[in-house]
């Protein structure tokens, strides 16, 4: 590879793989927060029912 | 024809199911697609006769930059959908689109500055193309600040399907702008009438890479659509019995 580019090709691939990294992974990380916040909320109202 | 399974798609725990199973495959197929894409773009694909390798870019930037307006034009008329027929679904689509959209108008922004540098001399010039596409991010950035703005998830998701609708006049502005003014940007490579202008040794990787990031904003739409019907429907008896069964 040219090395007068070889900087930008590689921080750009970088940047796209950040960006596919986060698209991949930041709505399983939602969703485990989310299932732990329901899951919270539902024991809370078992409680109070019993 | 029987139409009633798409019909039924229109119900939160249905399409809950639906995703589950066909999110984990899009994903794989997208990855795969966007690792063998971008690796022959980068080791095998010949070098450009005038850019020399710098061309490589291409392979992030023409496919993210052309997902971030096909994602706009989505949720336009989810939008659409949305307020005319109040579908949940379709409000959904419009809130959870919009970060992922803003992640790859990023990415085109930054490799294009990136790419502009060695071609152009400057990271950024106030071009009609780039000033475009800027315009493009603020807007995906006004519906994220927007739904987080409402307390009421229906009320947020309406006024974000407003602005994506209004907000949809700048795309053909990005998508035609390098023909309409003139531009530093190049025009169309692949999406033009006739055939595209590159040879097929390069082509190749970009289709597959351009495919794979459709495939990847697919699933990444579904996973973020499933989380909004989670958080809406969380006093609903489905996703009590999702959660007793995801425990």
């Amino acid at each position: 590879m040219d090395p007068r580019y070889a900087t930008f090709i590689w921080a750009c691939f970088g940047i796209a793989a950040i960006a596919v990294l986060w698209n991949v992974f930041a709505p399983l990380i939602e969703r485990n927060k989310l299932k732990a916040r329901l899951s919270e909320s539902a024991e809370e109202s078992t409680d109070q029912d019993a | 024809m029987n139409w009633t399974w798409f019909h039924r798609l229109g119900s939160p725990p249905t399409f809950f199911r639906f995703a589950e199973r066909l999110a984990p495959w899009l994903m794989t197929v997208a990855l795969l697609l966007i690792v063998v894409g971008c690796g022959a773009g980068l080791f095998l694909a010949p070098k450009d006769y005038q850019q020399g390798d710098a061309f490589r870019m291409i392979y992030v930037h023409v496919p993210t930059a052309a997902i971030s307006l096909s994602i706009y034009a989505l949720m336009a008329v989810a939008g659409a959908v949305a307020l005319i027929w109040r579908m949940k679904l379709a409000e959904a689509a419009v809130v959870s689109a919009a970060p992922i959209g803003a992640s790859f108008t990023v990415v085109a922004l930054l490799t294009g500055m990136l790419w502009g540098k060695p071609m152009w001399g400057a990271y950024w010039v106030w071009d009609a193309r780039l000033t475009s596409e800027l315009v493009l991010l603020f807007l995906y950035l006004g519906v994220m600040v927007l739904n987080s703005a409402f307390s009421d998830a229906r009320a947020a998701a309406r006024a974000c399907a407003w602005l994506a609708l209004v907000g949809v006049v700048n795309v053909p502005i990005v998508k035609f702008s390098v023909d309409w003014w003139n531009s530093l940007h190049q025009t169309a490579t692949i999406m033009k009438f006739g055939k595209p202008s590159m040879s097929w040794p390069m082509l190749w990787p970009l289709l597959m890479s351009v495919a794979g990031f459709y495939l990847l904003f697919g699933a990444a739409l579904l996973r973020r659509m499933q989380n909004q019907l989670l958080w809406r429907e969380r006093n609903t008896r489905w996703v009590a019995e999702w959660l007793k069964e995801a425990k």
